[in-house]
């Protein structure tokens, strides 16, 4: 019995719905974003498999340290990044109402996992010892504040509502009270818009401003360090989407009690992958419809509209709750 | 972190052409801003010494890639004021309906590139697939996309048809629904006002002492436009409107030229509709008397200005060509004074620079014992062929 | 209404301003008189365009032409030197857009505009050694060298 369950662990791990199934769907995300922002300006768009055709070629492709950079820290950047968003993915309630983990106090414990990815973009950018890999690192680094604070906010606000820190719960009250989504629903756009802030996508790619400093903390990376970073870029799209699903949406809720018991993991995975597409697809609709702001209209805008939005957001939260709820 | 020197260019995803900013930093915002051009410098005016007036008439429309006409048109006007050769009215009418398709599709192109500039690739997909419909006219009437090839010296190579006009007109109904949608785009969309308002300032006093040209000045609210001022080819019968604006800033320049587009539309209908009958081409000598003489077009970016001296053989003695981009760096200059980082691309932009300007390359050699090294297009042939067979490969 | 061709011979009257056809004009001065010519232009007649500086190997002379624009007029100040004396007085505070245009005609003919602010390179590289190439006894230096 012991040995199944180690069994399945390793399954969950490694396939279903760990680290080849965020693999595989990372790259989809990929192409369903390139493809939708092709179709919006009236293009062709890429084939179905071009990013995993990128993906192999960049890997394949010459490797360059440049010679100022910190060996290490530039090695290690891309890495960490993506192993902070595999670990965050593991946390998601994806097949059932859990994650491998469930413990009160997970959803802070993703959150804390996607803010490292930022972090790896800082250093990479940082070690790389070129003047627009450093310009881009202090952008993440000077800007990471102003999609943080509301993130954590919007993303604690389901939390409020429901009294607990387990993503497990929240799904589950979500899914019984389908009422609270309405009442969160300003948290959700504020999410959806820190989240792309986060991602560092139009109209908040100022990090990467290609026409300003070519590729900002990315400059100076090549063949497998760069096709890793750009996975993990990927990967956090998926991961922060699948957030916003699971707290905002619901996640894989309602579970259909099937039988046998795959049928319903099979389900349940289905619905999350609906809810995440559906958010990704939001946040395609938004960086097709705009043009990039400035660092200083960024923060502006952070500190003026979204911080206190998610403010009241959260009192809102505070008056359902002490007027006995949903 | 004190000051930062940051090289944009000679080559930067900003930048469609060689050029170089060095741009001194403190945190995002800039404190001075060092322009060095020249990186394409190919020596035309020296090669066209060097070459008859009807080969010239190729070369001049090499100068650049997207206002090519301009040129070409400013060449044979020289030509023909020095020879004192008028030439068929027909012909004026379809020049200037070229002068004015090219300022379409430069305008179309300028939107989509600052567009670009500031992250709004949409933008920048429509205007470009846009400014495809003028080019298939361009290349329904001459045969060519970017060097038109259109003129001769003494009238014009290509005649419009009855069908080339109704496809114009035709295409003009599209292109001015087109215009008003990306001017409804320019002056609502939040993040391009974010980026354009009050961005690039350029005061009226600054533009005309530093002699800003074409619709950098224009949207200073200076009313300058040769079109106007010096009437060349056939403006003098064609009702149009000098467009300027008073905001002195990019979103002004944008402004500027969505409108100007749709003047341009206009003149084209005009054009179209009033098409004189007669011959296209008069027959003109191959040698040329000696004199002197000044053409100055409105090309889409500004002023152009070209001076021709001639000796009485069948080449010119000196040809002098000043492109509106030299004319707007000084101003471009001041504009970036003063402004952040990140809006360095879309003022450059906004002053649409198209840097043209000698038979030569130069070869930079390692370990920089011989910086700079001249060599002929013979020697570079052999030095290309030498390259590759020692690599292996079939020149 | 006087056109502003008229305009501007009344005021350089006692000039010898040639009008070779509507709004071109040009006028030949010694270059002693160049600062005095571009004073009168800017204060009296308040030019501010100066379109641009075309200079000119006439074989033992360079030319100099100053072309500016008032109105859609092209009033062109000619003016010669010497090419064992190629030096002229810089007009770079009285018109500042002429700024580049003298480091172009430095770069490419070796007329020292003097009181220039900033004679680099323009359009020729930096490490530039092959002459002036707009002169007309210029040879690529690829020949130059075969000569030697």
């Amino acid at each position: 019995m012991e040995r199944i369950d180690i069994l399945l662990s390793i399954v969950y791990l490694l396939l279903f719905p760990g680290f080849l199934f965020l693999f595989a769907f990372s790259l989809f995300t990929e192409y369903l974003d390139r493809k939708i922002y092709a179709r919006i300006q009236r293009r062709v768009g890429p084939p179905f498999l071009q990013p995993f055709a990128d993906l192999v070629k960049l890997s394949a492709k010459e490797d360059i340290v440049p010679e100022k950079a910190e060996h290490f820290m530039f090695t290690a950047a891309p890495l960490i990044g993506l192993a902070a968003i595999f670990a965050a993915f593991l946390y998601l309630p994806i097949v059932s109402t859990t994650g491998l983990h469930s413990f009160n106090g997970d959803l802070v414990v993703v959150l804390y996992l996607l803010t490292i990815p930022t972090l790896a973009m800082f250093l990479g950018g940082w070690y790389s010892g070129n003047v627009f890999g450093q310009k881009g690192g202090m952008r993440v680094a000077s800007l990471l504040f102003s999609y943080e604070i509301p993130f954590f906010l919007a993303l604690l606000t389901p939390a409020l509502l429901q009294g607990s820190w387990k993503m497990a719960d929240i799904t589950r009250f979500e899914a019984t009270h389908p009422l609270e989504f309405v009442v969160s629903l300003l948290g959700f756009f504020i999410g959806l818009i820190a989240l792309q802030g986060k991602l560092e996508r139009l109209p908040f790619d100022i990090p990467e401003a290609e026409t300003e400093i070519v590729a900002g903390p990315l400059v100076e990376y090549s063949g497998r360090r760069l096709a890793l970073f750009r996975l993990a870029r990927d990967a956090e799209m998926v991961v922060g989407a699948g957030l916003i699903a699971v707290v905002f949406l619901a996640g894989p809720e309602p579970i259909l009690p099937l039988e046998p018991v795959y049928l319903s993991w099979l389900v349940a995975a289905l619905v999350f992958l609906l809810k995440t597409l559906f958010v990704i697809f939001l946040l395609i609709l938004l960086k097709s419809a705009v043009a990039r702001i400035r660092t200083d209209q960024m923060i502006s805008f952070a500190y003026q509209w979204l911080i206190p939005l998610t403010l009241v957001q959260i009192f809102i939260a505070i008056i359902v709750r002490f007027f006995g709820g949903i | 972190m004190g000051y930062v020197k940051l090289p944009i260019g000679p080559q930067h995803p900003a930048l469609k052409e060689p050029e170089n900013f060095t741009i001194t930093l403190d945190g995002e915002r800039v404190v001075n801003v060092d322009i060095r051009i020249g990186y394409i410098h190919r020596g035309i005016e020296k090669l066209m010494e060097t070459r008859t007036y009807t080969q010239n008439l190729y070369l001049v429309e090499r100068i650049c890639g997207i206002c090519s006409y301009a040129h070409v048109y400013n060449f044979t006007q020289n030509v023909e004021e020095i020879l004192g050769l008028q030439i068929p009215k027909r012909a004026e009418y379809i020049r200037t309906l070229f002068l004015e398709l090219e300022r379409l599709h430069s305008h179309f192109l300028w939107l989509g590139v600052a567009g670009h500039e500031i992250g709004f690739d949409t933008l920048f997909m429509y205007t470009w697939q846009d400014r495809e419909v003028v080019q298939d006219l361009l290349e329904m009437i001459s045969g060519n996309r970017v060097n038109y090839a259109m003129n001769a010296i003494g009238g014009v190579r290509r005649d419009v048809s009855q069908e080339h006009r109704k496809k114009v007109l035709e295409s003009m109904d599209y292109l001015e629904k087109r215009a008003e949608f990306y001017k409804n785009v320019a002056i609502n969309e939040k993040t391009i006002l974010a980026r354009a308002e009050n961005v690039g300032i350029l005061k009226p006093q600054v533009a005309l002492r530093l002699t800003a040209v074409g619709p950098t000045a224009r949207a200073s609210g200076i009313s300058v436009d040769i079109r106007k001022d010096d009437p060349y080819a056939s403006y003098l019968d064609t009702p149009f409107e000098v467009i300027t604006t008073d905001t002195n800033d990019v979103l002004g320049r944008v402004v500027v030229r969505v409108l100007e587009i749709v003047e341009s539309i206009k003149i084209i209908r005009y054009l179209m509709e009033h098409l004189p009958e007669g011959d296209i081409l008069k027959k003109a000598p191959r040698k040329i008397p000696e004199g002197e003489s000044i053409s100055h077009t409105e090309a889409p970016r500004g002023e152009d200005i070209h001076y021709l001296h001639s000796n009485g053989t069948e080449k010119p003695d000196r040809y002098k060509v000043r492109t509106p981009t030299l004319a707007n760096l000084p101003a471009t200059a001041e504009m970036l004074k003063e402004t952040y980082l990140a809006d360095v691309p879309i003022i450059v932009a906004a002053i649409d620079p198209c840097m043209g300007c000698m038979d030569r390359v130069l070869l930079l050699k390692d370990g920089q014992e011989k910086p700079g090294e001249l060599i002929s297009g013979e020697q570079l042939r052999r030095y290309g062929i030498k390259w590759y067979a020692e690599r292996g490969w079939n020149a | 209404m006087t056109t502003p061709e008229e305009h501007i011979l009344e005021v350089l009257k006692g000039l010898p301003v040639l009008m070779t056809r509507s709004h071109r004009l040009f006028l030949s001065i010694p270059r002693e008189d160049l600062i005095k010519t571009m004073n009168i232009l800017s204060s009296e007649l308040a030019i501010q365009h100066l379109s641009t500086i075309t200079a000119r190997d006439k074989g033992n002379d360079l030319e100099l032409l100053y072309h500016f624009m008032l109105q859609g007029v092209v009033i062109t100040i000619k003016t010669t030197c010497p090419k064992n004396d190629p030096t002229i007085d810089s007009i770079v505070t009285i018109f500042p857009s002429a700024i580049l245009y003298e480091r172009e005609i430095h770069d490419i003919l070796g007329i020292v505009p003097r009181g220039h602010p900033d004679l680099r390179r323009l359009v020729l590289p930096d490490e530039w050694v092959g002459g002036y190439p707009l002169r007309k006894d210029w040879k690529p230096p690829a020949e130059q060298e075969a000569e030697e």
